[in-house]
């Protein structure tokens, strides 16, 4: 029988579909070489946008147990099973399979001396992937493996103030304030973390509240003109752009937008709009209160909530599926992404291409 | 007799390759179906394809294969070129629909083949550079490892496991949603 090399292996499995990790994984543990192979650079610059794995959405439970975050798969993927098991927390945003929760109970989680929270605030975690520069050019090598930055942002006093928490250090950092007023929950939208920023809904407003990385400094950029009051989904897009998504009745608007260092060029481009009811179940959007509860980085997968169900939109394939037991689920998800191949010997994973003997 | 009298594409059309096998085999093609594969193409374009192309990495019966596959696609191509003056858009687009499916279950017949020829199949489609055919050729490989067991995997491409029985076990312990 003919013997592949090295390169055609990889030509076959490069043609592995991210988005069914479990057959990754499986594939990972033939050999050594076709784990390298997989979890290697190639695979995740060929594949580029990490794959939707499913959202963690809020359950409203009983007394005892006000909210409970529950994963929602939309691929083969599933949580360890102590994740299901944890009460009280609420999925505020996530970071290449990294998701950040709060403690329902409490204001904010584990932060004692932290001012007291305002019915305004916002949160989001980002790999660190190096110190000056986190969260940007992200390699998705060894997202869950290297350590994380939580960016928190919240109304005080009439200014926002923006705390950050290193893991590697274990603490928050001095707090910073600024003018730009931050008017938003975090359950309205999910931050979008493109480029070197994340972005952050600001509601009942026509502006975005941006959190530069790098400089920490916090300004305002404005929404496209037409998502002005709207609910609006953030989301990145390829070539570290920055999108956004809004409902109008049955007709879903998308635009984005490259922000330069300035802000001052901010030119939002209509990059869809996709009539809803062609696609929907008929009755699904019957109801007035069809909102849109997340949208995946990349802008191809959709999450709408509407009083009877829960319906997750593939806008490529249009294909459409209603989350099981989804009508228990408040109408805000965390869409989970990751390219969730192993990421066992990082230091297999950081060297060149395939060349060579990757283990050690 | 390269590249024809310029502008007189039947006359390209119609210029016959020679292309030999490992074991010595003839095979006479069309330019149009030997120029799917960039290696012939740039062979053709150097003008070295006098007293015929040979390939002492491909086998008779495999070669075969590789020119009923290119046969195909460059009819394919052809006949995209040729209908689109004569048809208005929308029957264009039904021909083309129907030709496109049709492609579809060529491909699909063309893969049933053992586990060595399909392998072989990629190792001539890389030689040969023919990108339509490797692409068709590894995602076979792709779709034949879905939901398979690494037990499973091991066997069917015959393939030793050099893991070690501890990395295995920490590996399977934490991904063992995988396997359920």
């Amino acid at each position: 029988m003919a013997v592949l090399m090295d390169d055609l292996v990889e030509e076959c499995l490069l043609r592995l579909p991210p988005e069914d990790p479990a057959s990754l994984v499986r594939a990972a543990l033939v050999c050594k070489r076709w784990h390298h192979l997989i979890s290697g650079r190639r695979f995740r610059e060929l594949h580029r946008t990490p794959p939707l794995l499913g959202f963690v959405g809020t359950l409203a439970g009983g007394t005892h147990r006000p909210f409970m975050p529950h994963f929602v798969p939309t691929s083969s993927f599933r949580p360890p099973p102590r994740a299901a098991e944890l009460g009280d927390w609420v999925a505020i945003h996530s970071c290449h399979g990294r998701v950040l929760l709060y403690k329902s109970r409490r204001e904010l989680p584990e932060l004692s001396w932290y001012p007291i929270p305002t019915f305004s605030w916002n949160a989001a975690v980002v790999c660190n992937t190096s110190s000056a520069d986190a969260g940007a050019g992200c390699d998705h090598l060894h997202c869950i493996r290297v350590s994380f930055v939580i960016f928190v942002a919240t109304l005080y006093n009439e200014t926002t103030v923006t705390s950050v928490y290193s893991s590697d250090a274990d603490a928050w950092s001095d707090q910073t304030s600024t003018q730009v007023r931050l008017i938003s929950q975090f359950y309205l939208a999910t931050g979008a973390i493109a480029g070197n920023a994340i972005y952050f809904n600001n509601s009942a407003s026509t502006e975005l509240i941006k959190y530069d990385l790098t400089t920490r400094d916090v300004s305002a950029i404005n929404l496209p003109d037409q998502a002005f009051l709207k609910d609006i989904a953030l989301m990145a897009m390829e070539n570290s752009r920055l999108g956004c998504a809004t409902l109008y009745g049955s007709m879903l608007h998308m635009w984005s937008t490259e922000v330069g260092p300035n802000n001052r060029d901010v030119r939002w481009e209509q990059s869809r709009v996709i009539e809803l009811d062609t696609l929907l179940p008929a009755d699904a959007l019957s109801s007035k209160t069809c909102l849109l509860a997340g949208c995946a980085d990349g802008g191809e997968v959709i999450l709408l909530w509407t009083a009877s169900c829960f319906l997750c939109v593939d806008l490529k394939s249009r294909r459409i599926k209603e989350v099981e037991g989804g009508s228990r689920l408040s109408n805000f998800a965390v869409p989970v992404t990751s390219f969730c191949t192993l990421q066992h010997w990082e230091s297999a994973c950081t060297d060149e291409g395939s060349g060579g003997e990757p283990f050690e | 007799m390269a590249s024809a009298g310029s502008g007189d594409e039947k006359a390209a059309a119609a210029a016959m390759i020679t292309l030999i096998s490992s074991d010595n085999e003839k095979f006479e093609v069309t330019e149009a179906t030997a120029t799917l594969s960039q290696t012939i193409r740039h062979m053709i374009e150097d003008g070295c394809t006098d007293g015929g192309v040979p390939l002492p990495n491909v086998t008779s019966k495999i070669l075969a294969r590789v020119i009923e596959y290119c046969k195909k696609h460059a009819t394919a191509a052809a006949g995209e070129e040729g209908s689109s003056s004569s048809f208005s858009d929308a029957a264009f687009l039904e021909v083309d629909r129907a030709f496109l499916e049709e492609l579809e279950e060529f491909d699909d017949a063309f893969l049933e083949v053992d586990r060595a020829t399909l392998f072989d199949l990629i190792l001539a489609a890389n030689y040969l550079d023919i990108k339509g055919l490797l692409n068709l050729t590894c995602q076979k490989v792709a779709d034949s490892v879905k939901g398979k067991t690494p037990e499973q995997i091991r066997e069917m491409y015959n393939i030793v496991n050099d893991l070690t029985p501890e990395e295995e076990a920490e590996i399977r312990r934490e991904t063992q949603w995988a396997f359920e």
